[in-house]
């Protein structure tokens, strides 16, 4: 008996961190301000007006043929009839997709805050469980399922009768991927080509300005209490690594619930002196931040980003919890915390 | 319906109690008791004639075939045993317990509702139970649950009736009842052996005693025979007077007592104490 | 019950009455059939009477067609499948342990049973329903055969089992446990219906499901007599030629069946195979035959209105099911212990 209620809250638990991790919380906003406050305000409002606008003057652009047969990020081959009116986008990552090709969901999952416009689409819950009639309530004529967090979803999905199409970002190069196809798929090539070149360019950029001199990195996220780093298999290890920074975690075992993050000893990170240390925290709004809690540590006095004070707290919605078109606006934060 | 054991050594685990080396036939159309002190062995060898316990050794016969290599259902249209139910009472009325005792009868598909039914008012008026058989066993009195599992092993119509101490917890009236009950079953061609502590109802009731001890058999045939002065030192460590009854023809009372409630008793001899009975042997033996 | 009904009353003490059979009988079937159709018409999106009908009927509403028709259809029938599973496990299982506390969760037969899915879906993420149901059903079956060997000793006593059942359950779950807490975020969101739940859930689990819980349900019926004698103890039951030990092993192998297509849908659904029969054998007693059917209509009613309950409570967010018979199950248990004992 006392198991089974133990068991129960051990998964009830871990629904409610996924339910906080995949957006079933309304503390993105609080986290992104602070993020703002840390550094550079993330260009929220320039990557979302830039597509709608530059479409048009791309004359370039192939107009989309239907039906449609494409390869999606899980890697199913998908046929689509027609251009798609009514398109539900069922997590943060998936709606921002949809938004940078300059198309419109229907839907949105609980947590989601931008763009703007998707404010005022229909909230379906929690993108780890969806509600599946409002789903279907929305008369969508496609789909657009989370390849990271939503396979699962993959049959309860298509068993609505509706095209679904997965798009995702684990990593970086996954954006521009995900762009180019829901841009083909919605009929918005031209501003889903612009979007994933301007990232790449970004990037590029970037990259070449990049000094000599390369910084030691630990990213870390979660709680005062409990947390876990970021390994380079991870969205922000992957930008972080993008941009030349030496991962601390680095070919350390997954360890905890998300993949692509670690569990590190305080002896490795005091031994390996991280000169930049990134955190995400994750927990209830106005709570104590990762970074006040190790700034504050006299075990981590001794660690060089402490004594440096760089130590920044970075935003959980763009990290973490809705990864993807942003990337442009990640990577120039980030830039600018390894290479100040 | 010939209940024989042969050789028959039985008990629990491999080093636990066991009965060992019986030799035995239960004679048909008798009542025969089987008295002996606790821990004799007398529920392990109604057990094992009763085919719930299997033998180590040798055998159980009925009707010369092996007890434990027939089918439970056909043994038990033939022979019931009934348990000290130390299992805990189920929630059913009277007549529900009464109505499994049908079980052996009935398979999945046939069943003869007319004879169930007739061998369950049987049962329930044999036993004196017809008048709370809408009770729930939970609201009996101990002598009326005793009397309640009695009327189910009825109701299974067996040949042979092997019963664990049924006069446990019953008062002296329904003791009386009980065993004038069994001796009606036995002139209605029934086979019962039961298992008694009291050896003054032993004596009045049984027609055949099997007395044991630690296992083994000390003493096995006619009543008189059996309960002897001597053998019931020998197998209970007690003292007793026979008396011949005067409204039982041919019975002989067993009156146990303490040598302490006699007067010198510690300091006299066997011989020397008071004797009613002169001569055992004066009585003719029913057999 | 008939032949109760057949004998000549004196009076009646409980349950005997013409009247009393039909509410034994009669209510549970009409809780049921409203639980089929709150079910079917209540749910995030709201929908009229007329539309549900329509969409019953398939009769030009696409939408409600496939809201109610592919939606609510199939997880009001795993649901009344798995409550009918778990009910009739319980009965069975108090049964043969002679135990009112045994259920297919306290005796870890639905921990055997999530264990064997939590290790599959562990190792391939896209284990297809109609695997994941046989497997849950060999886990179940496994725990059950722990939980017989472990309890043997020239004979299964009841209490030597409701005690191994106990331990087997804690270690099991505790497996399960080490499994979800050391799985990723993606491995944890596919077994995150081991809390309990029916979310996502369709026609292909349905039909994954359903022989499973047949044979089961059918295997139980036809033991009901000799569960019957086996109430009785051991050695009555013996003694009345029953194969006791046999009884035991087929009543276990049939509710682990059970107990393991139900965690192959729903999880770990607490509650349910503890209280239903305790409700069924409140309302006729403690005969199998009557004792197997009801508690297969109880625990369906119960898991319908639970299931429906976890979808509109706090929509568009849905409550594990688990939680919602524990919070419905726990207080309506401690008032027949305490109450009606």
């Amino acid at each position: 008996m006392r198991h089974g209620v133990k068991l129960l809250s051990v998964l009830a638990l871990g629904a409610m961190v996924l339910a906080a991790a995949c957006g079933g919380t309304s503390d993105g906003d609080k986290t992104k301000t602070a993020a703002a406050g840390g550094a550079t305000t993330p260009g929220a409002t320039q990557s979302a007006a830039t597509p709608g606008t530059t479409a048009a003057a791309t004359t370039a652009a192939k107009a989309t043929t239907y039906p449609l047969t494409v390869t999606d990020m899980l890697g199913r081959s998908v046929t689509i009839a027609a251009k798609p009116v009514a398109v539900a986008a069922i997590s943060p990552t998936t709606v921002e997709y949809v938004f940078a090709v300059g198309a419109t969901s229907k839907t949105r999952s609980t947590s989601v805050k931008f763009p703007d416009a998707a404010t005022s689409a229909k909230d379906i819950g929690p993108s780890y469980q969806p509600n599946l009639e409002l789903i279907a309530a929305e008369k969508p004529d496609l789909i657009v399922a989370d390849s990271v967090i939503q396979p699962q979803l993959l049959e309860s999905l298509t068993g609505l009768g509706v095209p679904v199409v997965y798009v995702g970002a684990q990593v970086f190069t996954d954006v521009p991927k995900g762009l180019r196809i829901i841009g083909e798929v919605l009929d918005a090539q031209a501003a889903g080509e612009l979007a994933a070149t301007k990232l790449e360019k970004t990037l590029s950029n970037l990259k070449a300005k990049l000094p000599a001199e390369k910084p030691t990195v630990l990213v870390l996220n979660g709680s005062p209490e409990d947390f876990y780093a970021a390994k380079p298999e991870s969205y922000v290890g992957d930008l972080v690594q993008l941009l030349g920074g030496n991962n601390v975690a680095k070919g350390a075992p997954d360890v905890g619930r998300f993949p692509g993050y670690t569990k590190l000893s305080l002896e490795t990170i005091l031994t390996s002196k991280p000169d930049v240390v990134l955190s995400i925290t994750a927990g209830p709004p106005g709570g104590t931040t990762l970074t006040a809690s190790l700034s504050s540590n006299p075990a981590w006095a001794d660690v060089p980003a402490v004594q440096n004070k760089r130590v920044s707290e970075i935003s959980l919605v763009i990290y973490l919890q809705a990864p993807g078109p942003r990337a442009g606006d990640a990577l120039t934060e980030l830039s600018k915390l390894l290479y100040p | 319906m010939r209940l024989e054991a042969r050789n028959l050594t039985a008990g629990y685990g491999r080093d636990g109690f066991r009965i060992e080396n019986i030799d035995l036939v239960i004679d048909d159309r008798r009542i025969t008791g089987l008295i002996g002190p606790n821990g004799a062995g007398k529920s392990t060898l109604l057990r094992a004639l009763g085919r719930l316990l299997k033998p180590q050794h040798g055998v159980v016969l009925l009707d010369g075939e092996v007890l434990h290599q027939q089918p439970g259902r056909d043994v038990a249209k033939k022979l019931a045993f009934l348990g000290q139910q130390v299992d805990g009472v189920p929630d059913l009325t009277v007549e529900e317990l009464v109505y499994r005792g049908r079980f052996p009868h009935q398979t999945l598909l046939h069943r003869d509702a007319a004879a169930d039914r007739q061998s369950v008012e049987w049962a329930l008026t044999a036993m004196q139970v017809q008048e709370m058989r809408s009770r729930s066993l939970k609201q009996l009195s101990h002598g009326e649950l005793r009397r309640a599992w009695t009327a189910m092993a009825l109701a299974q119509r067996p040949d042979i009736l092997l019963l664990d101490e049924p006069t446990a917890f019953l008062d002296l009236a329904h003791q009386f009842e009980l065993l004038d009950l069994l001796s009606e079953l036995k002139n209605h061609g029934v086979t019962v052996v039961v298992s008694m502590h009291d050896l003054w109802m032993t004596a009045i009731y049984c027609e055949r005693v099997i007395a044991m001890r630690d296992g083994r058999i000390i003493g096995n045939g006619p009543a008189e025979e059996v309960l002897t002065v001597d053998l019931i030192r020998d197998v209970f460590g007690v003292e007793v007077v026979l008396s011949d009854l005067p409204m039982a023809a041919g019975k002989r009372g067993v009156l146990p007592y303490a040598r302490r409630h006699v007067p010198d008793a510690a300091a006299t001899t066997d011989s020397e104490l008071p004797r009613p009975v002169e001569n055992p042997e004066r009585t003719p033996s029913p057999h | 019950m008939s032949i109760v009904a057949a004998a000549p009353r004196v009076r009646s003490e409980r349950r005997s009455t013409a009247a009393r059979t039909l509410l034994a009988w009669g209510a549970p079937l009409a809780l049921l059939a409203l639980a089929v159709v709150l079910g079917l018409s209540l749910g995030a999106v709201t929908l009229s009477p007329a539309r549900v009908l329509n969409g019953l009927l398939d009769r030009n509403d696409p939408l409600a067609h496939t809201i109610v028709w592919d939606l609510r259809m199939p997880r009001v029938l795993l649901a009344l499948l798995v409550g009918a599973s778990l009910g009739v496990a319980g009965a069975l299982l108090q049964g043969v342990t002679r135990n009112p506390l045994a259920d297919p969760h306290i005796l870890g037969l639905t921990a055997g049973g999530g264990l064997a899915a939590s290790v599959a879906i562990r190792v391939s993420q896209d284990v297809p329903a109609a695997a994941l149901a046989p497997i849950a059903f060999g886990g179940a079956l496994t725990a059950a055969a722990l939980l017989y060997g472990l309890s043997w000793r020239g004979g299964v006593s009841p209490v030597r089992l409701a005690l191994s059942g106990v331990a087997i359950a804690s270690m099991l779950t505790s497996a399960i446990t080490m499994i979800l807490v050391t799985s990723n975020l993606t491995t944890q969101a596919s077994l995150s219906f081991l809390a309990g739940g029916l979310f996502g859930r369709g026609w292909d689990e349905f039909y994954a499901v359903w022989p499973y819980v047949t044979a089961g349900l059918v295997a139980a019926l036809l033991l009901s007599r000799d569960m019957n004698i086996l109430s009785l103890g051991d050695e009555a039951a013996q003694s009345l030629g029953l194969s006791v030990e046999r009884t035991r092993v087929f009543a276990i192998a049939a509710a682990a069946m059970l107990a393991g297509a139900a965690v192959s849908v729903a999880g770990m659904v607490a509650f349910v195979g503890l209280l239903i029969p305790h409700l069924a054998r409140f309302l006729t007693g403690d005969d199998h035959r009557s004792l197997l059917p009801l508690s297969a209509i109880l625990g369906a009613a119960l898991v319908v209105y639970a299931d429906l309950l976890a979808r509109v409570v706090d929509k568009p967010v849905e409550i594990p099911l688990g939680i919602v018979t524990a919070i419905v199950g726990a207080p309506f248990l401690l008032y027949m212990v305490r109450w009606r004992a």
